[in-house]
């Protein structure tokens, strides 16, 4: 985060340009992190327990991971009128939006100012950094299987699978179906 | 044929009617040159970084390649201008791009009924097709084959031959209580046949899928690019501009302006010319075609191009229930209940209507809630509270001759170096009052839904918009009634042929992309069976 950061300051309230580049580790880390954070605070995902229950993201970050890729390293498509933004720098932004929040307060309710709030001032940093990459992020968390906790079979973006039931059911046979010779299954 | 000469067939447009004439001529003989000029753009399909724009941002790639509405009427204004009793909306009713406006059709394919192409016959409104059902029936047949169209038993449907090659979708659990009230309402339900590959994985987002799974124009002409066809070339970026003639009834070729080469004009020749642009560009290309002979426009000495226009109105109504205790949500991005119980001969007079449960019905937007600060609990309430679930219909408007567009006289163009137009749109008291007429019947199904109370105000006649629209060069059995003979070409001229929804005297009540397609397979086979340059038989 720059010494100088306000995630008050007002900028442009188109995407924030920037050049197509591989994101860092630390980079991809950190977004993830904040991933995880929107999941815990809507559990959407976690592993149910009779004593705990304890949120787990983590067969979202395929999809996940192919946005923040994709959206820092959009194609180029030749002859045609629209191009994808670069989100390299909304997703500096972001991370720096973060950092700031989390140097004037340490406590479980840091990010409340990004996640809680729904209405940062607008075209500020920290508006940038919900509108385009927190809510983009509870997007993917709905569409990648999140619709589920609310009793969806099926959503908009949601890849299911293909639509033929065609699959062999395999299932085990009775027991007197069994071979003779007690073949274990 | 060099550069852009001398070929066998010059197709104007690149939608699913120019890809099915192409694919037909170039399988009947791998050699025939063909020219395909597409105003718009290749689109990039299939791409991941896009599609996951769409999913997270609403954004398509081919948003920028909508018509913009003149919200003010404004006949010198800088958008499309719609006069008459009734504002005729055209944003996001077509795409001009590579694959036209089956970029996001929503591939419902059904076909029309026999009775439809005996409109005028019947009714005395509208027009008559100048051949039959039964008559474009093996073309459906393999129209539904070129589309993958899925679907199954439909009772109460148009007659086939053949079977579809693929089964139809499942009712969802969402269909369940309408499908209920169809019943009680002594309706047939139907399943929605749908242009589908087998890949599909009803992510909901046809509109651009991520997967290529439904039906585009598009792949057909990639396809055939990437086929053993030496002579068949397809540009993008090229507006034509006007119609070349060389004598008074053979179209030599066309003019038309580069985009990609900033705008520099060009010529084309062609030994026959296909229009395949659409309702709206197939009637302005020939009315901006004035030569000798064809003051008025090409194909236009009795003033028919650009009149009849039609498109389907909209009819809707809604109801809801005040729990939905089993969570029950729209499963796909398209309707899998329909019903044509109101799509026959007896309410062709009043105007046919092809009934569906309304895809968006009942769903709920939980990203949505999330951006708005929800919390899981206020989001698991909504989850089992008030229940919605509604009911549309396509509703079967009649060509009228004032229904009509021409060019916008202020001679300005749209992104794509395409003319303007002003569209006269009315709809009479007898159209307004056989829609309240419709709604009431809808009404009547609506309240056999167990539990539901029908929502105030949400039985709606919608305005006219360019969807589907059609008849704007309509076939006739003669110049004083129609633009195109039977086989499409137009009046007054040897070479020169229409195949888009233009042509179609009358739409009935259902999508009209299957019959499109059967009729361009139609058009090829008789272009492809002419040995010579097809000629012209009337005075």
């Amino acid at each position: 985060m720059p010494a100088d950061f306000n995630l008050l300051e007002r900028i442009d309230p188109s995407p924030l340009l920037g050049s197509p580049r591989q994101l860092l580790n630390s980079e991809i880390d950190g977004l993830w992190a904040l991933f995880v954070e929107i999941n815990s605070r809507w559990r959407l995902f976690h592993t149910r327990d009779a004593e705990i229950e304890v949120p787990d993201a983590k067969n979202l970050h395929s999809s996940w991971l192919e946005l923040v890729t994709l959206r820092a390293q959009p194609h180029q498509y030749p002859n045609c009128l629209q191009q994808l933004p670069c989100y390299v720098e909304e997703y500096v932004n972001a991370l720096s939006v973060i950092a700031a929040l989390c140097s004037h307060d340490d406590s479980e309710y840091a990010l409340d100012p990004l996640l809680a709030v729904t209405t940062q001032p607008e075209n500020s940093r920290i508006w940038h950094a919900r509108k385009f990459v927190v809510e983009e992020f509870m997007t993917v968390m709905i569409v990648a299987g999140g619709f589920k906790e609310f009793g969806g079979h099926n959503y908009d973006g949601f890849l299911g699978g293909s639509r033929f039931n065609e699959v062999t059911q395999i299932v085990a046979p009775l027991p007197s179906e069994r071979g003779s010779a007690g073949t274990t299954w | 044929m060099s550069g852009d000469s001398d070929f066998d067939f010059l197709l104007v447009g690149s939608g699913v009617a120019a890809a099915t004439v192409a694919m037909r001529l170039l399988a009947r003989d791998p050699r025939t040159s063909i020219l395909m000029l597409e105003a718009g753009d290749r689109i990039p399909s299939r791409d991941r970084g896009l599609w996951w724009d769409y999913v997270t941002n609403n954004k398509l790639p081919y948003d920028y390649t909508y018509d913009h509405d003149n919200p003010d009427n404004d006949t010198s204004g800088s958008g499309q201008s719609s006069i008459g009793n009734v504002r005729f909306e055209m944003h996001k009713s077509r795409i001009t791009a590579m694959g036209g406006t089956t970029m996001h059709w929503g591939g419902w394919s059904l076909r029309m009924k026999p009775e439809d192409f005996v409109l005028c016959t019947n009714t005395g409104k509208g027009g008559d097709w100048t051949f039959s059902y039964d008559e474009l029936e093996p073309y459906y047949c393999q129209a539904e084959d070129i589309l993958s169209v899925s679907g199954g038993d439909e009772e109460g449907g148009a007659p086939r031959s053949q079977p579809y090659g693929q089964p139809a979708y499942p009712w969802q659990s969402a269909d369940e209580d309408l499908k209920n009230a169809f019943d009680k309402s002594q309706l047939v339900s139907g399943r929605m046949p749908l242009a589908r590959y087998r890949r599909c994985m009803t992510t909901g987002t046809c509109r651009y899928c991520p997967v290529g799974a439904r039906f585009s124009a598009q792949y057909l002409v990639e396809d055939l690019e990437n086929g053993a066809y030496p002579n068949f070339v397809v540009r993008t970026g090229i507006t034509v501009t006007g119609l070349d003639m060389d004598g008074k009834r053979r179209v030599s070729g066309v003019s038309y302006l580069d985009r990609h080469q900033g705008n520099a004009p060009g010529k084309a020749t062609a030994k026959t010319v296909i229009v395949c642009a659409g309702a709206f560009e197939s009637p302005k290309l020939l009315l901006r075609s004035r030569t000798d002979g064809h003051e008025n426009g090409i194909g236009n000495n009795n003033d028919l191009v650009g009149r009849f226009l039609v498109s389907h109105s909209f009819l809707s109504i809604k109801a809801s229930k005040p729990t939905n205790k089993d969570r029950v949500a729209s499963e796909f991005g398209f309707p899998t209940l329909m019903s044509r119980s109101y799509d026959t001969e007896e309410w062709q007079p009043k105007g046919k209507i092809f009934l569906f449960r309304n895809q968006n019905t009942p769903k709920v937007k939980w990203e949505h809630m999330m951006h708005a600060g929800k919390t899981r609990a206020e989001m698991d309430a909504i989850a089992t509270g008030k229940m919605e679930v509604g009911l549309s219909a396509f509703y079967e408007e009649f060509g009228c001759k004032n229904n009509r567009l021409t060019l916008n006289t202020n001679g300005r163009t749209d992104q794509f170096n395409l003319p303007l137009q002003t569209i006269s749109f009315s709809r009479d008291k007898q159209v307004k009052d056989n829609a309240g007429c419709l709604l009431n019947e809808m009404a009547g199904i609506m309240n056999n839904l167990d539990g539901y109370t029908i929502v105030d105000d949400s039985a709606k006649l919608e305005g006219a918009a360019g969807y589907h629209a059609s008849g704007t060069c309509r076939m006739a059995d003669s110049p004083e009634n129609g633009v195109t003979d039977g086989n499409q070409r137009v009046y007054g001229t040897d070479n020169l042929y229409i195949c888009s929804n233009a042509v179609f005297p009358s739409i009935g009540a259902v999508n009209p992309t299957l019959t499109l397609t059967a009729v361009a397979l139609r058009l090829a086979d008789h272009l492809g069976a002419c040995t010579t340059a097809p000629q012209g038989d009337e005075a």
